[in-house]
């Protein structure tokens, strides 16, 4: 029996996560001097960000990998990646669109290409996990779902070369943290979301795995007509 | 097998379709016709020609961005009505080429429908863009290579789907096509001659820098479609 309801790497990535609202409530300074108080809110938004990122990049090379080898183990962890990159997707828009109304008095300016691109990405995976709830076959879901998978992360580099590309964006290209509490809670930050998308990854993982093995067992069963 | 023979055999099998059926380019153009008409009920007349120059432009290529997928989803019809699809995985035809062949003739039949609309604008919005007509049907040519070229691949998947999945092709489709829509946008303020949607997209971008963007998605949706599409297929 587990002394602790959570597995660790997740009980990891939620102590980060307070340990990161500490560090903003009580350690690092009210303001910045450029972009004032709601700046604050950046500990949150950019590790959300940078992880979608790296998370879509992934499934996208996991499709990849999917279409060269049709292990079914790689299909589920492009999918959950997918499934985890989109929660951190719309928390980088939700804080993305707070931050927008704190500093520019607007939720969202269809102007900016980093905003547009981001969502744009956003509704391109919420379309892939339609893909996947259309197909009950798991070899046909799994093969059209890697497809869609590598186009998709088309995306990534569009988001990210966005603002050089597009340019006339209000959205800052990177915050310049001077200070050393600022820098310190941005690496808490970023590790606690790191360990706490990772810790969700996994999960996702099981959670598709045990469901298939499920399946897998059940046609098995039917064939042998027990 | 030689692949150019073979390219031009199924380009040419499916023009002679088309000209035979008259399914696919009639029912795209009543789309996008249906979709210009009703943007020109909705643009304020009373507000000046000002407006309906200013939004006229998105109206015009968010027409041929539906009407392109109403094509694409009858692009696998007959292949699917008939068992062709099966025959063709089966023959020892690339399938590479199959794809190629597809992309060309589709993007065929989307750029005759965006020439034709061409003419229901200026009946629609009291305006051609006459001066800058090889700039447009140029970005009009490029942004369907591309458009087409992720496309068919999708729309390969999506006809196996329940219902035929024309839901699901639009839902996968579109977003991945918006950036482009975007660059072609800001760049139809040139084309086109007016400020669109009022310069909330942004001004045009250098010639250089937009045909450059252009050319490689083309590329990019290209290749990755000629690898992929196979094994859709399989």
């Amino acid at each position: 029996m587990r002394l602790f309801p959570l597995p660790l790497h997740l009980t990891l990535g939620w102590a980060g996560v307070l340990a990161t609202l500490g560090l903003v409530g009580f350690y690092v300074p009210t303001a910045d001097k450029t972009i004032g108080e709601s700046y604050l809110i950046f500990f949150f938004h950019f590790p959300s960000a940078v992880n979608c990122l790296n998370l879509f990049v992934i499934a996208g090379v996991v499709s990849g990998l999917y279409l060269a080898r049709s292990s079914p183990r790689l299909d589920l962890w492009a999918a959950s990646a997918i499934e985890v990159g989109l929660l951190a997707c719309t928390i980088t828009l939700v804080t993305g669109s707070i931050w927008a109304r704190a500093a520019w008095g607007i939720f969202w300016d269809v102007r900016d290409p980093r905003l547009m691109t981001v969502a744009i990405m956003w509704l391109t995976y919420a379309g892939y996990l339609a893909l996947r709830g259309t197909m009950d076959e798991p070899v046909k879901k799994a093969l059209f779902s890697g497809v869609f998978g590598v186009i998709a992360a088309i995306n990534v580099p569009i988001v990210y070369f966005a603002i050089q590309f597009f340019g006339q964006s209000h959205h800052p290209m990177n915050v310049d943290l001077t200070q050393f509490e600022m820098r310190l809670t941005e690496a808490v930050g970023a590790t606690a979301f790191l360990v706490l998308y990772t810790a969700f990854w996994r999960m996702r993982f099981r959670v598709h795995w045990s469901r298939h093995e499920l399946n897998r067992m059940e046609s098995a069963f039917h064939r042998s007509g027990i | 097998m030689k692949a150019l023979p073979i390219f031009f055999k199924l380009l040419g099998w499916d023009i002679l379709r088309e000209i035979r059926r008259r399914e696919t380019i009639p029912n795209m153009l009543l789309f996008a016709l249906l979709v210009l008409f009703v943007a020109s009920v909705g643009v304020d007349r009373d507000s000046g020609v000002k407006i309906s120059s200013s939004v006229g432009p998105v109206f015009f290529w968010v027409a041929i961005l539906f009407a392109g997928t109403v094509g694409l989803s009858q692009s696998f019809a007959a292949e699917r009505e008939g068992g062709v699809l099966g025959g063709i995985v089966t023959s020892p035809i690339d399938l590479g080429t199959f794809y190629l062949a597809k992309v060309a003739a589709t993007t065929l039949y989307v750029v005759v429908l965006e020439i034709a609309l061409l003419f229901v604008y200026g009946f629609f919005f009291s305006f051609v863009p006459a001066s800058q007509l090889g700039g447009l049907i140029g970005a009009m040519s490029l942004f369907t290579v591309g458009y087409m070229g992720a496309g068919v691949v999708l729309a390969a998947m999506t006809t196996t789907l329940r219902g035929g999945g024309e839901v699901v092709l639009r839902i996968l489709l579109v977003p991945l096509m918006i950036p482009f829509l975007w660059v072609i946008l800001r760049q139809s303020g040139l084309f086109f001659q007016t400020e669109i949607a009022g310069g909330a997209l942004g001004g045009p971008l250098r010639q250089s820098h937009f045909f450059t963007f252009c050319v490689a998605l083309d590329a990019i949706y290209l290749t990755v479609g000629y690898l992929l599409f196979p094994k859709v297929l399989e």
